[in-house]
């Protein structure tokens, strides 16, 4: 079952050099049926990777760029009159899909945000009367760019918090970046091959779901969150003043879910916690509300993880 | 002959009603403060129209030209009153006749009249009506006639100058003040700055400055210019003068000043010619700089001190220290994670799954030969 992940690796290598924490991070949002939300500069293959990653996978993909202007029906779907049969047809939109593409998520209004982070959570869309249920796997990865304040609509953070991941995507190394050039340079396209498909996916899930988690781990987790809400109690009394809200009980859920397919991507059929440590960030990072305090010296919400990470005693 | 009779009276009602008919409900009269005036000088005037009613129905439109060749208009007011249930509106004007000889003014006004109907379809907007349709009467006023008699002046009032010197010895480039003072009433307004012109001596000079308003007898008020003098040597200020034509006295009037001499001592040497000001040569120390210290010095000591920022932020140079410091495997390998260096991920998967058989002592011996053998590449940007 390794084998597949590392195949899907390979496939999305063919376009995608380097990337590989980018492409962990979509495959365990996969394997754990989370939405993942990616933020990045223009230009650092987000669309690109996720694109390769449907394709290798043989799933139904859709792309959505967000605008300003776009309305819940565009994405949904709608019902519209049909005149030769006199009667109301309905319409479905592109989030009828298993991998969809949130490109840009923050450029559109609330409305539209809403509407999609709906059908995130239910994963079940309704047009008129009439409910469809999604096709699963159905999984959103949406993208944001950091960079641009005006024109934006931030996501609230009770909708972040549906988002299993955030990945902060970063430049490639040089050596990384001299490949990319050289690749794009030559024009050299390589077709990726369609190497697994929805059983296989479906077995995969299921081995994720046996990787053992020893209690002891499990209650590390647990403490980990607790510790993002009372950092006092872990001896973290200079980080009190810089959290307004810790995160809350769907990142324990999630945490639970991701540090097994962590281990399964590692090729390991236990959670350590290094596992723990590899996801935690990602997990942790769009759901801990920073206080005034904490914004005014410039203080991530990664700097706090790292922090509670190091003062909470690892089994 | 009693059938003429009857014919002949029929036709006077007949004409009397139609006279009586055509009689507008309004009537208008003029009052003037004086028949005889000379150019320039001030002349009341008052246009009263008076309604046999309320006259709700009336609006008038009464905007006279206010100048022209003949004659200077000014608007003093407008009253509007109702007594004994009859209307009776009063234009006040103030007329500045520009021309000897018999002058004379002929005025009109616009009497607009509308109806109920009409106030009504505009109250309730029917059909659309936006405003009162009105019927529009010109009406000739009475005839403004003046006997204008000429004079020569190009002021006309009555006025009284007074022209101060602050100070009649100074030293040399050090100023003087002249402040030339008018105060009365007449055509204040037709008042021209003085120029004034001293050998020797540099004139500055301000804009004159009027302070007045508009009243029945013309504009009363005041006219001010004030000037500075600078001269090297002794210097006369010639008396200021002003003709006017008096329109109390009917006659030219000459306002004269004293003659003012300015005793100008040994001019000043170079240096003098400065303000006040500290030496600029010795500039290198000033106790004033004290102040800034103690502020420096107060900023550090309140941010060090007193602010209590907390820097979590770690430094890079306490790495290996914090490795040394690790007592498990697992802290370490975290801390190894945490730290996000691709170099270590071998490291990290190898003792990883070795699980409890893990041994500490090695695993800090090889990350210590990783880092010393080449500088930890940063990994920002890269932290998935």
């Amino acid at each position: 079952m390794f084998n597949k992940i590392e195949a899907i690796k390979s496939e999305v290598a063919k376009v995608v050099v380097g990337q590989d924490k980018m492409i962990d991070g979509l495959l365990i949002g996969l394997l754990c049926e989370g939405h993942i939300l990616i933020e990045g500069i223009p230009g650092l293959a987000k669309t690109t990777t996720v694109n390769a990653l449907a394709k290798s996978l043989g799933l139904d993909f859709k792309r959505v760029q967000f605008t300003p202007d776009l309305l819940p029906s565009d994405i949904l779907g709608a019902e519209i009159y049909d005149p030769q049969h006199n009667a109301f047809k309905i319409k479905q939109g592109p989030v009828f899909t298993n991998l969809l593409l949130a490109d840009e998520i923050n450029r559109a209004p609330a409305k539209v945000q809403s509407a999609l982070l709906e059908v995130m959570q239910e994963r079940q869309v309704t047009i008129g009367e009439e409910s469809f249920a999604m096709d699963l796997p159905f999984f959103v990865m949406a993208t944001q760019n950091p960079i641009e304040q005006e024109g934006v609509y931030q996501l609230p953070e009770a909708q972040l918090d549906r988002f299993m991941f955030k990945l902060v995507v970063g430049y490639n190394s040089k050596d990384e970046e001299l490949e990319i050039a050289r690749r794009i340079a030559q024009g050299v396209t390589q077709k990726i091959e369609a190497v697994v498909g929805k059983d296989e996916l479906t077995k995969m899930k299921e081995a994720v779901k046996k990787v053992h988690i020893d209690e002891e781990v499990e209650r590390y987790m647990i403490e980990l969150v607790t510790a993002t809400r009372e950092p006092a109690v872990y001896g973290l009394e200079e980080i009190e003043e810089f959290i307004q809200f810790g995160a809350s009980p769907r990142v324990s859920i999630d945490m639970f879910k991701a540090v097994k397919a962590m281990a399964f991507l590692r090729g390991k059929e236990f959670v350590t916690p290094v596992d723990v440590a590899y996801v935690a960030k990602e997990l942790m990072r769009h759901r801990i509300v920073l206080s005034y305090e904490a914004e005014a010296e410039g203080i991530t919400t990664d700097e706090l993880i790292v922090k509670i990470l190091e003062a909470v005693p690892i089994p | 002959m009693r059938q003429n009779r009857g014919r002949l009276l029929a036709l006077v009602l007949l004409f009397m009603s139609t006279f009586l008919f055509a009689v507008e409900p309004y009537t208008w009269s003029l009052t003037m403060s004086k028949n005889s005036v000379y150019v320039d000088e001030a002349v009341e005037i008052e246009y009263t129209c008076s309604f046999q009613d309320q006259a709700y129905l009336h609006v008038i439109k009464f905007t006279p030209e206010q100048e022209n060749e003949a004659y200077r208009l000014l608007p003093l007011g407008v009253i509007e009153k109702t007594r004994d249930g009859r209307r009776s509106d009063t234009y006040r004007y103030v007329l500045f006749p520009k021309k000897p000889g018999q002058q004379s003014f002929d005025f009109h006004a616009l009497m607009r009249k509308t109806t109920k109907a009409s106030i009504e379809n505009s109250v309730i907007g029917r059909d659309n009506v936006e405003d009162y349709s009105f019927i529009d009467t010109k009406v000739a006023l009475p005839t403004v006639v003046l006997d204008v008699s000429a004079h020569q002046e190009s002021l006309t009032g009555q006025f009284s100058l007074n022209v101060t010197l602050d100070k009649n010895e100074v030293k040399a480039y050090e100023p003087v003040h002249l402040d030339i003072h008018v105060q009365g009433e007449g055509d204040f307004d037709q008042m021209q700055d003085i120029v004034l012109v001293i050998d020797g001596v540099k004139v500055f000079s301000e804009v004159g400055e009027k302070h007045y308003k508009l009243t029945e007898n013309g504009f009363q008020g005041e006219w001010e210019q004030k000037f500075s003098l600078v001269g090297a040597k002794n210097f006369t200020i010639k008396p200021i003068e002003l003709s006017y034509f008096n329109i109390v006295k009917r006659e030219r009037v000459l306002l004269r000043s004293e003659r003012f001499d300015v005793s100008v001592k040994e001019a000043y040497t170079k240096e003098e010619l400065l303000d006040d000001l500290e030496d600029q040569s010795s500039s290198w120390w000033s106790w004033s700089y004290l102040n800034y210290l103690f502020t420096f010095i107060l900023g550090v000591v309140l941010g060090r001190y007193a602010l209590h920022f907390k820097d979590i932020k770690k430094s890079p140079e306490g790495f290996i220290a914090e490795i040394e410091a690790c007592s498990s495997v697992n802290t370490l390998l975290t801390k190894l994670v945490l730290n996000g260096d691709t170099r270590f991920s071998p490291l990290i998967q190898k003792y990883d799954a070795l699980g409890s058989k893990a041994s500490l002592k090695e695993l800090k011996k090889e990350i210590v030969s990783i880092v010393n053998s080449d500088t930890i590449t940063e990994q920002k940007g890269k932290d998935v």
